[in-house]
């Protein structure tokens, strides 16, 4: 008499079926998961870069740190910024860290830039006739990115 | 003669029970997959979109300068251009496409950013307009026919922009380009909402603009070659 398959051999063949659906799934979440953080790093890059343009626009960098959140809602980005002396005598180095606030995947950019982009004064001369002092272009306590 | 035993009905229907249930998940899994698939593929798509528009932005504004004194349409917002009655970013910048047009990096034209309805799809997105200098009707304020008009980014609903004043140190609502240009500009867009129960979202965009510090070089040296000769 030829046997039929039992019900514990349908069993384990399905089991052994949902352990490789199981499987196969894993891969897909995985793959959906890196991409999902591709896309956040590429959103996360934009807004660092936006944020690094709002401390580039400042004629006068002065060292410092800051940090906040994302301006709007649909912002999802905390960022941090520090202005400090580079390893070049003569530029500042600007990084700006963009953090995502549910992920917490993080961009990290960072530029050198001259700290004054006014032209350098002649301190001599007007220091030496002490009348038109005040109109040096770079004041010392106003302006400048506020870090 | 020796009877072969067939399967029961019992045994028929728990097989074919055990056998729908697993075609039932596995079906499931199969369409959660391709719709999850989808939505990522539109999301990067978006995300790309994004890019793409950003760095066009990026391209136009970081090359920004002063427009030709008789071109008559100074940097800023301007209430008309081409069709539009919504707000419009116009500004001069240097273009050329070596790569695409064959033309050298050199030319100065102007460039507008609205919202409009993009009448292929009826769907609103950021328009970008480039005419070329001198503009055929720059008195009037409008600029006739751009040469080239695109969408640069479909699915903006609003736009909104801040320039940012040196002298004031603050961001203000409007920028009279007879003060040169501003250093640096905001470009906040709304963007349509995915599905019914999301809300808008919103890109906020900073660019700073190299060629306004130049501009107050130039200023600041010549007021100082001027108390220089004054003295």
């Amino acid at each position: 008499m030829r046997r039929g398959i039992t019900m514990l051999e349908i069993l384990v063949a399905a089991a052994v079926l949902a352990i490789g659906l199981l499987g196969a799934l894993e891969v897909v979440a995985r793959s959906a998961a890196t991409s999902r953080r591709v896309e956040d790093h590429a959103r996360a890059m934009l807004f660092a870069r936006s944020k690094m343009d709002e401390i580039l626009k400042e004629p006068l960098l002065q060292v410092g740190t800051d940090r906040g959140e994302g301006v709007d809602t649909g912002t999802d980005y905390d960022w941090e910024a520090s202005i400090e002396q580079s390893q070049h005598p003569t530029l500042m180095l600007i990084t700006v860290v963009a953090r995502n606030r549910v992920t917490s995947e993080q961009v990290v950019l960072t530029m050198l830039r001259r700290p004054d982009l006014n032209p350098p004064t002649e301190t001599g001369t007007t220091t030496g006739t002490g009348t038109t002092g005040t109109e040096s272009p770079s004041p010392t306590g106003a302006g400048g990115a506020t870090l | 003669m020796r009877r072969r035993r067939g399967y029961t009905l019992i045994e028929l229907l728990v097989a074919a029970g055990l056998a729908s249930m697993l075609l039932f998940l596995a079906a499931q899994v199969f369409s959660t997959t391709t719709r999850s698939r989808d939505r990522l593929r539109e999301r990067a798509s978006e995300a790309a979109a994004l890019q793409r528009a950003y760095e066009a932005i990026s391209r136009d504004l970081h090359s920004a300068t002063v427009p030709p004194d008789d071109s008559g349409l100074q940097f800023g917002l301007s209430a008309t251009s081409a069709g539009t009655a919504n707000n419009v970013l116009q500004l001069a910048s240097i273009v050329g496409e070596p790569l695409l047009a064959g033309r050298a990096a050199n030319e100065t034209t102007l460039i507008q950013y609205a919202v409009a309805e993009d009448p292929q799809t009826g769907r609103t997105g950021l328009w970008r307009y480039e005419t070329p200098y001198p503009v055929p009707d720059a008195t009037s304020g409008t600029t006739g026919e751009p040469e080239r008009a695109f969408v640069l980014l479909p699915g903006v609903v609003q736009a909104s922009y801040l320039f940012y004043s040196s002298s004031q140190q603050n961001w203000v609502e409007t920028w009279d380009g007879e003060v040169g240009l501003p250093a640096a500009i905001r470009i906040d867009l709304v963007l349509e909402n995915r599905s019914a129960e999301e809300e808008d979202r919103v890109e906020s965009w900073t660019f700073q603009l190299p060629s306004a510090q130049f501009e107050t070089d130039e200023a600041n040296a010549a007021a100082e070659a001027e108390s220089a000769e004054s003295l």
